[in-house]
């Protein structure tokens, strides 16, 4: 059963969601199981996804269809202005259509395409190495269905690069630092990603992620590789099956424990925030948040129309009995 | 960064691309314009940071040290 409401415990995870789990189970009770989010669209997502079209478009047109770089990157940004349309950015904001553009044009003059630098890997099936994605099941399965949960993760590309398989990710940032590359020696999201990589027969030594910090007078770039070695993926397939494993038990109980710590002030502050701090959630979530699916699969955001609290009420009782006939 | 013509061009180039008749000559006439206002930025930031800090005096200093 694929999630098609409000209140289903999601079938398939990516690790965003389970991300959002960790950092605050309520969080990702409103969020990913009542799809509740801010109406306003986050710019830095919007520029961000402009800039990975962009950068997948010239891969293609350089790799794939062979064409020179100049018109390759120029391809690039033909599909990032497209992508970007006609998006509302804020006006303070230095990820406007003009700067990302110009962030496309920073990164492959950084980056250039060139065969035999960091050319994309060919797939088991023959094709090539960019925007990756799988779907993979893991040992925990739904607690309404039965079927196994369905763990998906998409990334940029997989490169040969310094000698060494890895899987590439592209991110932007409004800054890079000193300790920016070091973040990424343990992330989840790379160590699943690895797995899901083995799991179709790719072997992966680890994750190559290139940042561009995007300011409104500069561009800055860093790259980081980072190892995952067997034991590593081992260890997080085991402790993802946990943490979905305690998410099952809360939504059956039918309460989400809140985290009330770092999460509700980092980052500027939990978009639930307001929420949580009221008796009466409901008006709060109703006013400054809509109902969308995010489906991890097709990447695609689907908004719902109009609330659905007969639907909530619904999944709640179902939660309900099934929790009660599970005691003895 | 960008020269106001520069801007301004890739203003008209991306509601172009909103309108789906954006060519991909226009594309590489943006990419050489966002290639030159960066270089030009960059250019002048270096220029202006060679300016700022004046040459050490290595006479200056070794009679510091003498003095010592």
């Amino acid at each position: 059963m694929l999630t098609s409401r409000p209140g289903d415990f999601p079938s398939i995870w990516d690790s965003s969601i389970l991300n959002e789990f960790k950092e605050c189970p309520e969080k990702f009770s409103k969020g990913t199981i009542h799809w509740w989010k801010p109406k306003t669209h986050s710019v830095h997502l919007h520029a961000g996804a402009a800039f990975a079209h962009g950068v997948e478009r010239a891969r293609r047109a350089f790799y794939e269809e062979s064409l020179d770089a100049e018109t390759s990157v120029a391809s690039g940004l033909q599909a990032l202005l497209s992508f970007y349309g006609d998006f509302a950015y804020p006006e303070d904001s230095a990820k406007t259509p003009e700067r990302m553009a110009g962030a496309l044009e920073y990164y492959f003059d950084n980056y250039p395409l060139l065969k035999g630098e960091s050319d994309p890997i060919v797939l088991p099936g023959g094709k090539l190495g960019i925007e990756f994605g799988f779907v993979e099941p893991l040992e925990i399965c739904h607690p309404a269905t039965g079927d196994p949960i369905l763990y998906s993760g998409r990334m940029d590309a997989i490169l040969n690069y310094a000698g060494s398989i890895l899987l590439t990710d592209e991110k932007t940032t409004s800054s890079l630092g000193a300790t920016w590359s070091r973040q990424w020696d343990l992330r989840g999201q790379f160590t699943g990603y690895a797995w899901g990589c083995h799991r179709n027969g790719i072997r992966v030594d680890g994750a190559l992620i290139r940042g561009v910090s995007i300011l409104k007078t500069k561009y800055e770039t860093q790259q980081a590789i980072t190892y995952r070695p067997e034991w590593q993926i081992s260890r997080w397939f085991t402790e993802a099956n946990e943490w979905i494993e305690e998410a099952a038990k809360m939504w059956l109980r039918g309460r989400f424990r809140h985290n009330l710590g770092e999460t509700c002030s980092s980052f500027g502050g939990c978009a639930f925030k307001q929420a949580c701090q009221s008796q009466e959630e409901k008006p709060w979530l109703e006013t400054y948040f809509e109902q969308r699916h995010w489906n991890p699969v097709l990447r695609t955001e689907t908004l719902v129309e109009t609330p659905q609290p007969a639907e909530v009420t619904k999944a709640f009782e179902e939660q309900k009995s099934a929790l009660d006939s599970l005691s003895p | 960064m960008y020269s106001p013509e520069t801007q301004s061009k890739i203003a008209i180039f991306r509601q172009k691309a909103v309108e789906g008749t954006l060519t991909l000559d226009e594309c590489r006439e943006s990419i050489k314009l966002l290639r030159e206002g960066r270089e030009t930025a960059q250019a002048a930031a270096r220029a202006s940071k060679s300016k700022s800090k004046p040459p050490a005096n290595a006479e200056a200093l070794l009679n510091e040290l003498d003095n010592l």
